[in-house]
């Protein structure tokens, strides 16, 4: 069993763990595995749990943090959205044409199908986490570095408040907003791109694009971005925060934020996309 | 097993700072050293200011308190009390855990065991604005400064005033005129008020980080390496600010460095962390100054 031992005089080729057998090693294994996930839980739970924390003060010191981080995941990401949306709108549009002559009704409820209840809540995820989560972790790992957090807590300031909350809500926010303007971008591009390939009249696409949107669309968009916005959000700060004092564990951290992030994305993408066809069946018939 | 401790009485009430170290282990370079610095004498301090309100509670306590990096230790169990007033001068080798413990005593990272007390109450890592709201003011000085990187030197020193505004009872006039008034008083010309840490020199960093500690108004002070990397005039104004944290009743101060100058000018008493020990060191003997005699 490891021993603990004094600091002085620190020899680093000692400090390896002595038990070296298999079982001890799964042992370790797990035990790590279930404290990550502890702390995984915990960043998410501390920050959920800071809302109720007293304090008119420092309530609105948070609100114009959380202005502040919209302004940098949302705003500043419309002008890529705008270009990814219009040109995936507009593939999607091309590729039905080689396919062959498709009715514009049926290329509006691939539309709906396609755009809206997939690539619209996934490409925007994938936006905000490639362009605003290495930003974030990256930013929170040379806090760390840089004992900018233990600084916060010292001066009697919630590091789960100030620094994972308003990051939460605002990746949260700026991808339910995001997805919106992205859907509206995509369909407007595949409109365009009927328009000047001639495969579909206005007319029978919004005919098509008004058909396919069923009732429950509107469940399935916001539990998808609420849901993404959060999953970025949160494992973005938590790989951010668990940078430890050096700061070549800031591009590793960020690197696993964005990989992670990605992952849990689409699993929960699929996950929900799943559940929505299980529970009202396939809704284009 | 050896059992150590200092104390320290003071009229007109009986007050003592007393460190208490868990056993040696057997055999180790730890009772070697023990072996060679000697059990831990009593400490009388000299008359030192006594506050208002004279409480057990208060002041720093460690409870079997203990903190270890994974395997390795930077503090075994330990009961230490600095009562309120009280100062703590904690000397060590690089590399020991200075740093470590000092964050540690202020409650900035959890304890392996046992507890830390601040006037009596723990403090959470995930919860400081619990401490805030309870009384519990805290001003640490980081070696490097610890100012936030992406808000100016004037920001820094608003933005935990700004933050317990309804604690502290105060509006954004009050805010700004204590900010500014303490930036002045340490120094710091008003043309780098809005610049960001990262255009500020290290002797300015620690200034600003000053200010910040000062505005709060704190009854515990926790200082790591204050006067490392400064200039004569900037050490010369660190040290007379430490003076007059360590004179005022009301001010826990616990400071970690090496530095000889500072040491003779404090003259508070001294521990050195070894080990994972709180040893005993001789403190100093500047006859013009309010120390510890032995």
């Amino acid at each position: 069993m490891a021993r603990l031992r004094s600091t002085l005089p620190y020899d680093p080729r000692t400090d390896r763990i002595a038990d070296a057998s298999w079982l001890g090693a799964v042992g370790r294994g797990t035990i790590r595995w279930v404290l990550d996930v502890d702390e995984l839980l915990h960043t998410f739970s501390d920050a959920i749990a800071s809302l109720w924390t007293p304090g008119i003060a420092a309530r609105a010191t948070v609100r114009r943090v959380i202005t502040t981080q919209i302004m940098y995941t949302g705003v500043q990401a419309l002008s890529l959205v705008s270009v990814i949306a219009f040109l995936l709108g507009a593939s999607i549009i091309i590729q039905t044409n080689l396919m062959g002559s498709a009715d514009g009704e049926l290329l509006g409820k691939v539309l709906v199908a396609v755009v809206l209840r997939e690539l619209a809540p996934l490409v925007t995820a994938i936006v905000i986490a490639g362009r605003s989560g290495t930003a974030m972790a990256t930013e929170l790992g040379n806090m760390k570095v840089n004992s900018e957090v233990l600084a916060l807590s010292s001066l009697g300031i919630d590091p789960p408040r100030f620094i994972v909350l308003p990051r939460l809500v605002a990746s949260i926010v700026s991808v339910l907003v995001l997805m919106i303007y992205f859907s509206v971008v995509a369909i407007l591009g595949a409109f365009v791109i009927a328009q000047l390939t001639a495969a579909a009249t206005w007319g029978s696409l919004y005919s098509g694009v008004s058909r396919g949107v069923m009732p429950f669309d509107l469940g399935l968009f916001l539990l998808k971005g609420i849901g993404l916005g959060a999953i970025v959000g949160w494992l973005c700060c938590h790989y951010g925060l668990q940078v430890k004092s050096s700061p070549t564990e800031v591009p590793q951290q960020a690197s696993r934020a964005v990989v992670m992030s990605l992952l849990c994305g689409v699993v929960y993408s699929t996950f929900v996309t799943a559940l929505f066809y299980w529970l009202v069946g396939p809704p284009i018939h | 097993m050896r059992t150590s401790s200092i104390h320290s009485t003071r009229s007109p009430k009986r007050r003592y700072l007393s460190v208490r170290n868990g056993p040696f282990e057997h055999g180790s370079a730890s009772e070697e050293l023990a072996e060679t610095l000697g059990p831990l004498h009593n400490l009388r301090l000299v008359e030192p200011p006594v506050s208002d309100v004279d409480s057990p509670d208060q002041g720093l306590w460690l409870e079997r308190a203990t903190f270890a990096y994974n395997e390795l230790w930077v503090l075994r169990e330990t009961d230490l009390h600095v009562p309120r007033g009280a100062d703590l001068l904690v000397t060590g080798h690089n590399g020991v855990g200075k740093s470590t413990f000092l964050f540690w005593c202020a409650g900035l990272l959890p304890a392996t065991s046992g507890r830390v007390l601040l006037d009596g109450r723990v403090p959470h890592v995930s919860t400081p604005s619990d401490l805030v709201r309870g009384g519990v003011r805290r001003g640490v000085l980081f070696d490097s400064g610890g100012l936030l990187s992406n808000l100016s030197a004037l920001n820094n020193v608003t933005l935990a005033l700004r933050y317990h505004a309804d604690v502290f009872g105060i509006d954004e006039q009050e805010i700004h005129r204590r900010a500014r008034d303490a930036l002045t008083e340490l120094r710091v010309a008003p043309t780098d008020f809005h610049a960001l840490p990262a255009h500020l020199s290290l002797g300015v960093r620690k200034r600003v980080s000053l200010a910040r500690a000062l505005v709060l108004e704190p009854n515990f002070v926790f200082f790591d390496d204050p006067d490392a990397g400064l200039d004569a005039p900037t050490r010369a104004l660190v040290y007379k600010l430490l003076e007059r944290f360590r004179d005022d009743p009301k001010i826990t101060m616990v400071v970690t460095s090496n530095s000889r100058p500072l040491i003779e000018r404090m003259a508070v008493p001294i521990v050195e962390l070894s080990h994972g020990h709180l040893l005993k060191k001789s403190g100093s003997q500047n006859p013009n100054s309010r120390g510890p005699s032995y």
